[in-house]
C-alpha cells in the first residue's frame, strides 16, 4: 500500500505542477487593446493568434501542426492563416505573416473606390498601392463631401463623379459636417442642359448652368416657365423627415414643407408621411423591470433597444452561461433583430436619458481590461469592470493583539485567487505582495470548449494553507477556514467566465467549484469536500428559477456530496528526539540573577546571560515566522537556550546546563508538534458542468428572436449537441442555423479507443489502440523500457464519445469518488493530463462518464513501468514569463526574469552563445519549494543591448544523483524597442494663451515609436518629479494621442511617458494665460489728409456718438448701439480712421472681448 | 307602391330577383376588378420586328434565375469560401481566421468578378447564340430571311439598376424590299445589383475600418435599401441587403474583428 504520506506529497505536487502548467499562458500579456479606433491586437496576436489558442505549455504539438499563411485555402479563403493541410499545394508559407506574403494594401477600383486590405493579385484590373492597407497613402484615396442632390456621401472624387455623378468638396472636414450641410446648405434654380433644376451653386457650376441663387424654379426663372408649383402634390427627399413641395419639373424644394410628419417618417415609395412606429415588439427590459417576452410596447422609428436572455445578464457579474445579447430596433414601421457576438464578447449597451434607453447598440465586452486593474477606484471607473470585496481591507490585521507580530500575512496574493498579470507601473515590473486584486468583469466572458479550462483553473483555482501552532494561539491564513472567503473564492471562480457552480440561462443548475480539505492525520487520511457556504447557494438559488431546493447544488454535482481525501503533506517541524537524561538543578532559580554564586564567575554569568538573550531573540524573532518547521525549530531552540541557560546560572556546571536545554528544548519540541497542523484546502474552480442530459436542448429551438448557437445549446445539456457545420461536395463549411438536439442515450459508458503519453518535450513515447469497450489495466512505458522515476507525461486519452473523466492514486468505489478531474472535467472526446510517473505511485485510476452521466463501473488502471534504476531525464523549461513579451525598454539595460521548469533544478544561462551546463556564467535563484506557480528560477538578465535582438541560452540541472542536464540550451530572445517619443505638445513651451475667457487649457500630447508604435501611458505633474512620486495620469491616455484638461493659468507642465516595454520619454511644455479684460487703449492720435486717426494698442471698434443724422457731444451712450453711435469709417483693427469734420469728438472703443473703454474727447487737432 | 300593390307571394318573388340581380351584377364587377389580378397574364412575347426586345427577352429569361443564385451567394455562382446560412452558401467577401485581426478582402473588384461570373456562366451555357438562333428561327417562321453571325461577342457590365449586355452581332433580315440590319444589340435586365455592389463594398470598407458597420445609422439615410445583419456563434456576421421596392436581395458574409470565447 502506498505510504500515505508521500500520496499527499504526491497530490500537492501533482496540482501545483498543474497550476504551473497553466499559470504562466494565463497571465501574459496577450490582451487586445481597446483603443477609440477599434480593436488593435497585440504584435504577437496579430502573426500567431491561432498558435497561442492552441498553445499548450505541454510541448505536444507535432512537427505538422504549426501554421503559417496560407495563400489560397483548400475552401478557396485567400490570405488567411491556417493549418499546412488547410492549404492548397505550394501556398502556404510557414511562421509568416500574411501581409508579407501576400503583399496587403490598397486597392483603388474603376468606380474610384479604395478598397482597404486588398491583395496585390486581386488588383490586376485596377491601381495597387502597396503597403497601403488602410488606403491612407493615395491622394486618390482622400474622402470628401460628395453632393447628388440633397444626399450626401462621404466617398473619394473618382467614386463621386464616377458612380453618383455628383460634385465632390475636400474642403468639408468630416461626415458628420457632410450630412449636416445636405440640410444646410442653400439651393437656387440651375437653368442647364439637364433642365431646370433645384440644386446648390457648386452642381449648377458642375453643369455649366445659369445660378439662381435662392430661387424657386417655379418663380419665373427665365428659361424655366414650364415649372409650375404643385398644389396638390409633394415628395419626400431620402434622409429628410417631412413632406415637400413639388413643381412640374419634378423639382422637390426641401425648404418648402408641405406636411409635417412629426414622429414618423416620409415615404419616398408613397410620398406619404408614415407613422413608422412598431407595435407589440420584443422587449423584455423596461423601464428597469425585467418583463416577459412580447411587450404591448410601441417604438418609434429609429429607436433601437437591448433585449437579454435573464435579469442576470445585466452587468452584477452574474451572466448565467449560455447567454447573450441582443439589439432590436424599429424603422420605417419594421422590427428587426441584431444579435450581439456570442460567448458575450459583445455586450448591448443602452443610451438614453432618464433611465428609459433610446438608442442601444453592441459593443465590445471590455472583461480582459479588469485583468489588470489593482486600484479599487481605477476598478469602479471602468464601466466593463467591479470591485468585489473589501475582504482584503477588513481582515487587515488577523495577528495577536500582543503586538508581537504585525499582520498575519496581510491576506497577501498568494492566498487570493490571483486575476491579473504583473503590474507594470511606476516602473515596478513585478506585482507586489499585499496586493488584493479583486477586479471582476461585470459581465464576465463566455468560454468556448477550446480553452474554457485555461481560464477556469488558471484564474480561478488555488489552493490556501492553513497553519497553527500552540493549538491554535499561533496561526497563519486564518482565513482559508472561512466561509467568507470560501464565498469569495465562488464569487471569483464563476465572475472570471463560465466557471464554477452557477447556472444557465434557462435556470437550470450547473457545478464546478469544489473545496476540498486535506487535514494531516496520525493515521488515516483524511479528506473531505467542503460544502459550498449556504450564503454562496442562496445566492444562486436567487438567481435560479426553480432550483431544486437548498442544499441542492451539493447533491445535483455529479461529486457525492463527501469526500475523504487523506493527504499526509508534509510537517516540516524538525522533531527533534527526548533525550532521556536526568535534570540537575540547583534549586534555586533565582540564582540566576546573583553575580557571585558559589563557581560561577563573572565570564560564566556573561556567557549565561549571553545564552538566555539568544534564547529570548530566538524565540522572538520566530513570531515573526510562520508556524512549522522553521519557528518549531527556533521556538525549541529558544525554550532550550533560555532554559540551559538559566541552568548555568542557577549553578550547574556545562555539561548538565547544556543537557537541560537539550531536554527543555526537547520538550518544547514535542508540544509544538503536538499542537502544531497544518490543512490543505484545494479550492478547484473548473468550467460549469451542464446538467447530465438532453431535456433542454429543445428551448434552443423554439424562440426565432433569439436564434440558437453552439454555445447557447451546449450550456442546456452535456447531451445537447449542435453541429456547426455542413459537408457539401466533400467539403466542410461552416453553418450558421443549425439546430440543438439530444444525442441518444445509449445507456452504455464511454471507453477509450485509443490512449498516447508524450514527454514533456511532445515527444510520443507510448500508443495503443484497440482497447476494448471495457475499462482494463494499461501497461505504460517508454518504447518497450522501464520509465525513468520521476518523469513527468502527458497521457492522452481518445474516447468513443463526448465524455468527463476523472483519475485518482488510489481505488475508489465509483466515479463520485474520485478526487482529480482529467483535464479539468470538460466535456471532450479528446482528453489530456500530466502524471509525474514515481516508483512509489506506480498507477493511477480513471474513469470517465458520458452526456447523461453513464459512468464506467469499473476503472482503467494507468500502469507504469518504472525503473528502479536512476532518474535519467534532464528537466524541461516548460517557459518563462518573458516568452510572450519579448520587448524591452530602448534604455533598459536589464530585466527581470522567471523561469518555470518541470523539476527541482538548478538552472544558469548565458547571453549571445549556447554553452555546456558548467561553462554558463550566469546563476539563477531557484525555489527549493514548489511554489504556486511550479518549480521556478528567477534571476535578471543583464548586458542588454538596443538595436540587436538579445539571445540568452537557459539551461538546467536536477537535483538527483545523476545531475541531469539539459542537452541544448532554452532559447529566449529578447528585442529592443525604439525610443519612445513625445513628437509634440500642445500648447508648445512658451505659448501664450489669450482669450476673453479661458475656461480652461487642453494639453495634447503626440506619441510615437516606442514598443507600440506610440501607444503609451503619460502624466504630468507641475513640479519635476517621478511618476511614482504623485503624477496624475492623463485623463486620455493609453493611446497615441493623449489630452488633459488643465487649468486656466499659466504654469509649467512636466510630461513623463511610458510604454509596456518601459520605455520612457520626458519632456516639458509651459504657457501663459492671459485673459483680456483690459480695455483698448489710445497710443496715437492724429489727423493726416483731411481725416482723424486713431491708434489702440489692440484690435478694437472705434465708434463715436452719433444719433438722428449729427454727432451728438457728449458720452452718454453705449458704442455697439446703432442707433446712437456711428463706428469710424476704418475700424475694427488697431488703425481707426474717421473723417474729420472739425467738430469734437466723443468717442468709445471696445475689443473683442467687449471690454469697452473710457470716453474720450477729441478736440481740432492740427495735421 | 308596385310592390305595395301585389300581393304577398309575388312580392317575395320579386325581392329574391332584385337580390339575385344585386349579386350578380356584384360579381360581374368583381370578376372585372380582381381576376386579371388573380390569374397570371400570359406573356406577350415581344415581337420579331423588334429583335433587341426579342433576343433581351430570351436573355433575360436565362439571366435572372443565374443573377439571383449569384446575389444570395455573395457573388459567387459556385461554392467556395462560404457559410451556410438557410441552406444556400454565403460566401464571404471579407475573412480572417485569426482572431482580433483585420480581415482580408476577398474580391475587392468585386463588380468585376460579378460581370465575369456571370460571363462566364452565360458562355458556358451558349445562352446569347442560343436566343439569337432562336430570334431568327422564329424571324424565319415568319418569312423573313435572317442571316446573324456565329458566335456573337457580348459582354455583361453593370450600370445603375440594370444588368448589361451588350452584344456584337451583325443581324440582317430582309423580308421582299424591306431590310432591317443590326450590328449591336444593348439588352439589359433590371436589377440592382450594381448598388448592391457599391454598398457591399462601402460596408467592407467600414468593417475594416471601425470592425463594425451600424445598418441602422446607414438606413436611416438611405431609405432604398434595407440592410439586416446576423452573427453567426463563430463571429461571422451575414449582411442581408435587400431593396424594398422590388423584394431583390444581395446576400454576403464577414468574418472581420472575432472576438473569440474565453481567455484569449
Amino acid at each position: 500500500m502506498p505510504n500515505r504520506k508521500n500520496k499527499g506529497d504526491m497530490a500537492i505536487a501533482l496540482f501545483l505542477s498543474f497550476l504551473a502548467v497553466m499559470m504562466p499562458v494565463t497571465f501574459t500579456s496577450l490582451q487586445p487593446e481597446f483603443t477609440e479606433e477599434g480593436i488593435k491586437q497585440n504584435s504577437i496576436i496579430e502573426t500567431f493568434s491561432e498558435i497561442v489558442l492552441f498553445f499548450d505549455l505541454i510541448p505536444s504539438v507535432a512537427a505538422s501542426d504549426y501554421f503559417g499563411c496560407c495563400e489560397e485555402t483548400k475552401n478557396k479563403a485567400k490570405c488567411v492563416i491556417t493549418l499546412e493541410n488547410e492549404c492548397k499545394v505550394n501556398k502556404w508559407h510557414n511562421g509568416t505573416a500574411c501581409d508579407t506574403v501576400c503583399q496587403i494594401g490598397c486597392c483603388i477600383d474603376n468606380e474610384g473606390m479604395c478598397i482597404k486590405n486588398s491583395i496585390n493579385t486581386d488588383c490586376q484590373l485596377g491601381t495597387f498601392i502597396v503597403k497601403d492597407p488602410s488606403c491612407e497613402q493615395s491622394p486618390l484615396c482622400k474622402e470628401g463631401c460628395c453632393t447628388i442632390g440633397y444626399q450626401k456621401r462621404w466617398t473619394t472624387n473618382l467614386t463621386c463623379v464616377n458612380v453618383y455623378n455628383g460634385v465632390w468638396d475636400s474642403a468639408v472636414p468630416d461626415w458628420l459636417t457632410c450630412i449636416k450641410q445636405a440640410y444646410e446648405e442653400q439651393h437656387g434654380c440651375c437653368k442647364s442642359y439637364a433642365g431646370c433644376e433645384y440644386i446648390t451653386g457648386q452642381e449648377c457650376q458642375g453643369k455649366s448652368g445659369y445660378f439662381f441663387s435662392n430661387m424657386k424654379c417655379y418663380e419665373n426663372i427665365p428659361g424655366c416657365e414650364i415649372c409650375q408649383l404643385q398644389p396638390t402634390e409633394g415628395k419626400c427627399i431620402e434622409g429628410f423627415p417631412d413632406l415637400y413641395k413639388t413643381d412640374s419639373c419634378g423639382n422637390v424644394y426641401s425648404d418648402e414643407i408641405k406636411k409635417y410628419c412629426t414622429g414618423g417618417f416620409c415615404n419616398p415609395e408613397t410620398n406619404q408621411c408614415e407613422s413608422g412606429d412598431c407595435f407589440n415588439i420584443y422587449k423584455n427590459y423596461v423601464g428597469g423591470e425585467f418583463g416577459p417576452k412580447e411587450s404591448s410596447d410601441k417604438a418609434k422609428s429609429g429607436e433601437a433597444w437591448c433585449v437579454y436572455d435573464t435579469l442576470s445578464d445585466l452587468g452584477n457579474g452574474t451572466a448565467p452561461v449560455g447567454s447573450r445579447h441582443w439589439r432590436r430596433y424599429c424603422l420605417y414601421g419594421q422590427e428587426y433583430n441584431e444579435p450581439c457576438a456570442d460567448y458575450r464578447q459583445e455586450v448591448c449597451m443602452g443610451f438614453g436619458e432618464g433611465g428609459q434607453a433610446e438608442y442601444a447598440n453592441c459593443a465590445p465586452n471590455g472583461w480582459r481590461l479588469c485583468a489588470n486593474v489593482t486600484s479599487k477606484n481605477e476598478c469602479n471607473e471602468n464601466p466593463f469592470c467591479f470591485w468585489w470585496t473589501d475582504f482584503g481591507e477588513q481582515h487587515e490585521d488577523l495577528g495577536l493583539g500582543s503586538g508581537l507580530k504585525d499582520a498575519i500575512d496581510k491576506v497577501g496574493n498568494d492566498k487570493w485567487r490571483i486575476f491579473a498579470e504583473e503590474k507594470i507601473e511606476s516602473g515596478k515590473s513585478k506585482r507586489e505582495k499585499g496586493d488584493p486584486q479583486i477586479c471582476l468583469p461585470k459581465i464576465p466572458p463566455g468560454y468556448s470548449e477550446l480553452n474554457q479550462e485555461l481560464g477556469c483553473v488558471g484564474a480561478g483555482s488555488s489552493m490556501c494553507v492553513y497553519e497553527e501552532a500552540w493549538w491554535g494561539l499561533d496561526t497563519e491564513n486564518k482565513e482559508c477556514r472561512d466561509d467568507e472567503w470560501r464565498i469569495t473564492s465562488a464569487h471569483t471562480c464563476r465572475s472570471v467566465g463560465d466557471c464554477g457552480t452557477w447556472f444557465n440561462w434557462v435556470g437550470e443548475p450547473m457545478s464546478g467549484f469544489r473545496i476540498i480539505e486535506v487535514e494531516e492525520g496520525d493515521v488515516e487520511r483524511e479528506k473531505k469536500e467542503i460544502m459550498i457556504p449556504q450564503a454562496y447557494t442562496d445566492f444562486v438559488s436567487e438567481h435560479i428559477k426553480g432550483v431544486k431546493g437548498a442544499g441542492g447544488l451539493g447533491l445535483l454535482n455529479i461529486f457525492a456530496a463527501a469526500f475523504v481525501v487523506w493527504a499526509g503533506g508534509y510537517l516540516g517541524v524538525a522533531v527533534l528526539d527526548l533525550v532521556g537524561v536526568d535534570v540537575f538543578f540547583s534549586g534555586v532559580p533565582w540564582a540566576m540573577f546573583s553575580v557571585s554564586k558559589g563557581s560561577l564567575t563573572t565570564a560564566g554569568i556573561v556567557v549565561g546571560w549571553s545564552i538566555i538573550a539568544t534564547g529570548v531573540i530566538l524565540i522572538l524573532w520566530s513570531f515573526w515566522i510562520s508556524p512549522g518547521a522553521k519557528q518549531g525549530a527556533m521556538q525549541s531552540i529558544g525554550a532550550g537556550l533560555i532554559s540551559g541557560g538559566a541552568a548555568a546560572l542557577a549553578g550547574l556546571t556545562a555539561v548538565p546546563a547544556v543537557l537541560v536545554g537539550i531536554v527543555i528544548a526537547g520538550i518544547a519540541a514535542l508540544l509544538y508538534w503536538l499542537g502544531y497542523s497544518k490543512e490543505f484546502y484545494y479550492q478547484q474552480c473548473n468550467p460549469s458542468m451542464p446538467p447530465l442530459n438532453g431535456n433542454d436542448c429543445h428551448l434552443c429551438n423554439e424562440d426565432s428572436e433569439r436564434p440558437c448557437s453552439k454555445y447557447r445549446c451546449e450550456s442546456l445539456g452535456a447531451a445537447c449537441s449542435y453541429n456547426d457545420t455542413i459537408t457539401v461536395g466533400g467539403k466542410t463549411y461552416q453553418l450558421a442555423d443549425s439546430e440543438c438536439i439530444a444525442t441518444i442515450n445509449d445507456g452504455a459508458p464511454p471507453w477509450i479507443t485509443e490512449i498516447e503519453a508524450f514527454d514533456m518535450e511532445g515527444r510520443s513515447i507510448f500508443k495503443r489502440t484497440g482497447l476494448g469497450t471495457m475499462p482494463t489495466t494499461i501497461n505504460i512505458n517508454m518504447g518497450g523500457q522501464p520509465i525513468p522515476d520521476g518523469t513527468q507525461l502527458v497521457i492522452q486519452i481518445n474516447l468513443n464519445e463526448k465524455a468527463f473523466c476523472m483519475w485518482d492514486i488510489e481505488s475508489t468505489a465509483n466515479i463520485g469518488e474520485m478526487d482529480f478531474p482529467y483535464q479539468s472535467s470538460v466535456l471532450r472526446d479528446e482528453l489530456r493530463q500530466q502524471f509525474l510517473v514515481k516508483q512509489a505511485l506506480p498507477q493511477y485510476y480513471v474513469r470517465c462518464a458520458d452526456v447523461y452521466g453513464n459512468a464506467n463501473i469499473a476503472e482503467y488502471i494507468f500502469k507504469f513501468s518504472t525503473t528502479t534504476g536512476p532518474d535519467l531525464t534532464p528537466p524541461v523549461i516548460l517557459g518563462t514569463d518573458r516568452d510572450y513579451n519579448p520587448y524591452f525598454g530602448y534604455s533598459v539595460t536589464e530585466l527581470p526574469l522567471s523561469i518555470y521548469i518541470s523539476e527541482d533544478a538548478f538552472c544558469r544561462w548565458n547571453p549571445g552563445q549556447d554553452t555546456d551546463y558548467e561553462l554558463m556564467s550566469q546563476e539563477t535563484e531557484c525555489e527549493t519549494d514548489i511554489t504556486p506557480t511550479g518549480w521556478e528560477c528567477e534571476t535578471t538578465l543583464t548586458g542588454l543591448q538596443p538595436d540587436i535582438a538579445n539571445p540568452f541560452y537557459i539551461r538546467c540541472k536536477d537535483k538527483s544523483p545523476q545531475e541531469n542536464v539539459m542537452p541544448s540550451g532554452y532559447l529566449l530572445t529578447l528585442l529592443p524597442t525604439p525610443p519612445l517619443l513625445i513628437t509634440s505638445i500642445d500648447p508648445t513651451d512658451g505659448s501664450i494663451i489669450k482669450g476673453c475667457e479661458v475656461s480652461g487649457v487642453e494639453l495634447e500630447v503626440t506619441t510615437a515609436e516606442g514598443a507600440d508604435n506610440g501607444i503609451a501611458t503619460c502624466y504630468w505633474s507641475n513640479a519635476d518629479i517621478g511618476i511614482e512620486q504623485g503624477m496624475t495620469k492623463f485623463t486620455e491616455t493609453n493611446t497615441v494621442i493623449h489630452r488633459q484638461n488643465l487649468s486656466a493659468m499659466s504654469q509649467i507642465v512636466y510630461i513623463k511617458c511610458h510604454d509596456s516595454a518601459l520605455n520612457i520619454a520626458n519632456n516639458r511644455t509651459s504657457f501663459t494665460v492671459i485673459v483680456d479684460t483690459f480695455p483698448p487703449k489710445i497710443t496715437r492720435l492724429y489727423k493726416s489728409g483731411g481725416s482723424l486717426i486713431l491708434k489702440t494698442d489692440e484690435n478694437a471698434v472705434c465708434a463715436y456718438h452719433y444719433s438722428a443724422g449729427r454727432k451728438i457731444h457728449n458720452c452718454n451712450f453705449d458704442p455697439k448701439d446703432t442707433l446712437r453711435a456711428r463706428r469710424f469709417d476704418t475700424t475694427g483693427t488697431k488703425e481707426h480712421r474717421v473723417y474729420d469734420d472739425g467738430e469734437p469728438w466723443h468717442v468709445i472703443c471696445y475689443d473683442e472681448c467687449d471690454n469697452i473703454g473710457q470716453c474720450f474727447v477729441i478736440s481740432s487737432i492740427e495735421s | 307602391m308596385i310592390l305595395r300593390n301585389m300581393d304577398r307571394d309575388k312580392r317575395g318573388q320579386v325581392t329574391l330577383f332584385i337580390i339575385i340581380a344585386i349579386v350578380i351584377v356584384a360579381v360581374v364587377i368583381l370578376a372585372i376588378v380582381l381576376v386579371p389580378q388573380l390569374l397570371p397574364r400570359e406573356r406577350i412575347p415581344p415581337t420579331v420586328l423588334d429583335p433587341e426586345a426579342y433576343i433581351a427577352d430570351c436573355v433575360n429569361l436565362h439571366l435572372e434565375p443565374l443573377v439571383e443564385v449569384l446575389a444570395s451567394q455573395g457573388g459567387y455562382l459556385e461554392t467556395g469560401n462560404c457559410i451556410f446560412y438557410e441552406d444556400i452558401c454565403r460566401h464571404y467577401l471579407c475573412y480572417t481566421t485569426t482572431p482580433y485581426i483585420n480581415c482580408t478582402n476577398q474580391e475587392p473588384l468585386l463588380k468585376e468578378h460579378v460581370e465575369e461570373e456571370l460571363k462566364t456562366k452565360l458562355q458556358q451555357e451558349n445562352v446569347v447564340k442560343n436566343c439569337i438562333s432562336s430570334f431568327a428561327e422564329a424571324a424565319r417562321k415568319q418569312n423573313w430571311n435572317v442571316e446573324a453571325c456565329s458566335v456573337p461577342k457580348f459582354s455583361v457590365n453593370l450600370t445603375e439598376g440594370r444588368i448589361n449586355i451588350p452584344i456584337e452581332c451583325d443581324i440582317t433580315m430582309s423580308k421582299g424590299q424591306e431590310v432591317k440590319k443590326f450590328e449591336e444589340l444593348n439588352p439589359f435586365l433590371k436589377w440592382p445589383l450594381f448598388e448592391f455592389v457599391i454598398l457591399s463594398k462601402e460596408i467592407i470598407n467600414e468593417e475594416i475600418e471601425n470592425c463594425d458597420f451600424d445598418p441602422l445609422a446607414y438606413m436611416t439615410m438611405h431609405y432604398q435599401i434595407e440592410i439586416e445583419k446576423f452573427r453567426t456563434g463563430d463571429g461571422s456576421k451575414i449582411y442581408i441587403l435587400r431593396e424594398r421596392e422590388t423584394g431583390k436581395e444581395f446576400v454576403f458574409a464577414v468574418r472581420n474583428c472575432v472576438l473569440p470565447g474565453g481567455v484569449f
